[in-house]
């Protein structure tokens, strides 16, 4: 079920209205918004249900034995800690087989097949060729984050019923936030009042989230980045660069706006995602970039990959190594295909180059070249354009289309037309919207919630209708659903 | 650490902390129930203002029982909405932005006979497994519909008179082959890529065109025998690829009556519509076709729709001189005979030519249909660079 339907509208009234009638009776809310959830999940592929469950199940039950340390049989008899040790390990290496199976083992497969073709020797490993299941890398790691919490003690063991209702959970379930279980539980717990619902946020965030991906995000795609990453060399080399740039802006617009919808209509059901994007193109440095773009992923990324490898406390060397794995591994759980791979190594040089630089700054006192205003500025653009670079690699179907785009920057002539003034208005545009004060939105936000019921309706019903006859007819599926 | 950081805080604002409905949106907050008229008023509002695009929209699903059912739904919402004049506020926005809407007022319901509305809407619910943000073509119509009559797909006539004879000896870059190569989504993946590699021949000008979610079963959703006449008219190639079907198994009209997909009656008509085509394209004597068959398909059920309809491109191809049907079940075939993802190259590799739909080609598979679609071309006509050159 997409967000931006009719269909999905129909569904959340219906949820909207059952969830605050039977929000004061959890024994009837639980169960009836984990059926909500599997009714959103399975309009895709019903088939799928049993794979989230099982995900459910799986993790409940290692996050039980992880929980209890001690068990009468089996591993746990090797000792609490150990015991405990065991059983996240074992849920790891489960959610790690269920993604290894579904997402990456055909690539696996076909490139450990070709390289050994490739020395003589036959026999290929097969491949298994099954659909990746919506939002599979999102709930894995949700999953993950359970077990390995409660196994660092950071969070108690979930009720099953609760554990449930928190994975599968339909605003956040395809295509995040990644929103972890100790953010979850305390809200499972708690009984919002249905008289102080956030709506003037939440309408807020909905009707922004529709904008980005209907309007800004669609016409982006159909106008300039489909056609021009299709065929780079039929265009002019300012088509490319444009295109280049309008990707950066739609796949942004893409994914925000889901991230607001989700956030949105979790607020009109009572509970609060944490913020996943914060005007990611104003960041001066690729670590500020991270800070601001996909946070719930980069701080995942950080909290059980980093610093567990070690993080910084280990030395320059495994500084460097560790940055550089977790780049990898993040780009490798966009896709299975090397340009995830080249996208992640690309962020991680980057990064490991602004830590060398700034650690031979703080070591020398060197002082900055520029003036500060020069210097920032310059700052952005060497970021803005690294970032770009990246995104040719994750667009790019395979290695050497990303080689054909690159190198249709330097095309002279066979202007194609693309570049009119309105795809460089809205791409402009919307780039200068990130620089915009950061209140705006609470602004009409303050606004919108001085106004009547009747009002507000009208407000929304408005938006709506403006969004759809801006927005090309249609809906493309959102970009971070293959993930 | 110097890389993915944390956010300072998970939500806008100075509050910070784990993310939860707090005091400020406590003081922020309204009644649930105020919540849900504000909700219920802006979504019958929305409706009642787009009652014609929503109405339009359920004329263009598949013939069939949900089709019925939406149109019954939206028809009288429509009426209501027009009687009162809201439909004109979204008509006027229409208008400013320049584009062509057609009034669905005469629409009615699939059984009562009606015409559907204007040719506009992608699928409605599109696969959310594809790739990239593609909206992908319905595989999936259904087979038991009840329909309406439709435009007639053959009332488009062919152009006149041929404005510049295509070149009779081999094309030169001053004086190239002009190819156009169109169809439904399945030319979305491989157009611009045969372009691309035509256009590396230097002797060949080509141009592709796609529609997705259309074929020749809907002429209410997309005319494309009127389209056809356009393109030869316009830009007169001297050669065409057309590759049609991934969205055609569909019932049909045939004399005002409901044609199950691959009856007797439906085969008729269906192949009368692309010997139409055929003939469209092959009305200039100068000028060669390319009709591309279906590549295999991962659904058992969906390939075996396929390949009848496959027969039927063969079946026409073969009945006209100057068209060529291009099987391509073939080229995609895995190991084992079947449909797959990875088939073996010419040096021994696993290629990736398919997408995560088991239905469109990737951007290899474009390659590779793009390669035999110019080595047929290159049979039927001379592309040796001309002395001239």
């Amino acid at each position: 079920m997409l967000f931006p339907t009719f269909v999905f509208g129909a569904f959340f009234s219906v949820v909207f209205v059952v969830n605050w009638l039977t929000r004061p009776h959890p024994t009837l809310w639980k169960p009836l918004m984990l059926a909500a959830s599997i009714v959103f999940y399975g309009w895709w592929s019903w088939r799928f249900v049993f794979l989230l469950l099982a995900t459910v199940v799986i993790n409940w039950v290692v996050g039980h034995y992880a929980a209890a340390g001690l068990r009468e049989s089996g591993p746990a008899t090797m000792g609490s800690d150990q015991g405990r040790r065991w059983w996240v390990g074992l849920g790891v290496a489960a959610n790690l087989t269920i993604l290894g199976v579904f997402k990456y083992w055909d690539f696996f497969a076909v490139e450990m097949s070709n390289l050994l073709e490739s020395f003589g020797i036959s026999g290929a490993l097969p491949v298994l060729e099954y659909t990746l299941p919506v939002g599979i890398s999102f709930y894995t790691f949700q999953a993950m984050s359970y077990i390995i919490d409660i196994g660092r003690g950071h969070i108690r063991e979930m009720a099953p019923l609760d554990f449930a209702v928190y994975l599968s959970f339909f605003p956040q379930l395809v295509a995040g936030p990644i929103v972890r279980a100790a953010e979850m539980a305390p809200q499972l717990a708690a009984r919002p009042d249905p008289r102080y619902v956030p709506a003037a946020e939440a309408f807020g965030l909905i009707l922004n989230g529709l904008f980005k991906k209907v309007v800004i995000s669609s016409f982006l795609a159909s106008e300039i980045v489909d056609g021009v990453f299709a065929d780079p060399s039929a265009h002019s080399g300012l088509e490319v660069a444009l295109a280049v740039y309008a990707y950066a802006v739609q796949i942004y617009a893409d994914f925000s706006g889901y991230t607001d919808i989700a956030i949105g209509v979790a607020l009109l059901l009572g509970f609060r995602f944490p913020q996943n994007f914060d005007n990611p193109y104003r960041a001066i440095t690729l670590q500020d970039f991270w800070r601001r773009w996909h946070m719930t992923l980069s701080r995942w990324l950080r909290d059980y990959l980093y610093v567990p490898l070690g993080g910084n406390r280990r030395g320059r060397a495994a500084t460097y190594r560790n940055l550089m794995l977790v780049m990898l591994l993040g780009g490798l759980w966009h896709g299975s295909t090397w340009n995830f791979v080249i996208w992640g190594g690309i962020h991680g040089v980057v990064l490991a180059v602004e830590r060398l630089l700034r650690e031979h700054r703080e070591r020398t006192g060197m002082s900055p070249l520029l003036p500060p205003g020069i210097g920032e500025t310059v700052r952005w653009l060497v970021t803005f354009h690294v970032v770009c670079l990246a995104w040719v690699f994750f667009r790019s179907e395979s290695l050497s289309a990303a080689m054909e785009m690159l190198g249709a920057l330097a095309n002279f002539g066979s202007y194609a037309g693309t570049a009119t003034p309105l795809v460089i208005a809205v791409t402009f545009g919307a780039l200068a919207f990130q620089f915009m004060p950061s209140d705006w939105f609470e602004q009409l936000r303050d606004g919108f919630a001085g106004l009547g019921w009747a009002s507000q309706g009208a407000v929304v019903g408005l938006s709506l209708v403006a969004i759809d006859v801006l927005g090309p007819t249609g809906v493309a599926p959102f970009i971070y659903f293959q993930f | 650490m110097s890389a993915p950081s944390a956010p300072a805080d998970h939500r806008s604002g100075p509050s910070g902390g784990q993310p939860r409905l707090d005091a400020t949106d406590r003081r922020r907050g309204v009644a649930a129930g105020r919540v849900l008229a504000a909700g219920a008023f802006g979504l019958v509002l929305a409706i009642a203002l787009n009652a014609q695009q929503l109405l339009r929209e359920a004329s263009q699903k598949p013939f069939g029982p949900e089709r019925d059912s939406s149109v019954a739904v939206w028809a009288p919402v429509e009426s209501a909405s027009s009687a009162v004049g809201l439909h004109l506020p979204r008509l006027w926005a229409d208008e400013a932005l320049g584009r062509t809407v057609t009034d669905p007022a005469g629409t009615q319901s699939a059984s009562d006979g009606a015409t559907a509305g204007a040719p506009a809407s992608a699928d409605p619910d599109p696969d959310p497994e594809a790739t990239g943000g593609i909206v992908l073509a319905e595989t999936g119509a259904d087979d038991e519909a009840s329909a309406a009559p439709t435009t007639s797909p053959r009332t488009a006539t062919a152009p006149g008179t041929d404005p510049e004879p295509a070149p009779a000896a081999a094309p030169t870059p001053d004086n190239p082959l002009r190819l156009a190569v169109i169809g439904d989504s399945m030319v979305r993946f491989f157009g611009d890529t045969m372009v691309s590699l035509a256009d590396q021949t230097g002797v060949i000008d080509a141009k592709t065109e796609h529609q997705l979610s259309s074929g020749l079963t809907r002429p209410d959703f997309y005319d494309w025998p009127a389209r056809i006449v356009e393109v030869m008219a316009a830009d007169d190639p001297d050669a065409v690829v057309l590759m049609y079907g991934g969205n055609d198994a569909q019932a049909l009209i045939v004399d005002g009556q409901t044609a199950r997909p691959f009856s007797d009656a439906w085969v008729g008509e269906y192949s009368a519509r692309v010997g139409h085509m055929m003939d469209l394209v092959t009305t200039d004597p100068d000028r060669i076709l390319i009709w591309v068959g279906q590549p295999i398909m991962r659904d058992p059920d969906f390939d075996r729709k396929m390949v009848e309809l496959n027969q039927i491109y063969a079946a026409e191809a073969g009945a006209r001189e100057r068209v060529r049907y291009v099987d391509t079940r073939d080229l995609f075939r895995g190991s084992d005979g079947g449909f797959s993802r990875y088939v073996i190259d010419e040096a021994g590799q696993r290629a990736d030519v398919r997408l995560t739909d088991g239905v469109h080609l990737s951007t290899i598979g474009g390659q590779w249909l793009s390669q035999l679609l110019l080595d047929r071309l290159g049979e039927m006509a001379d592309l040796s660079p001309s002395a001239e050159s």
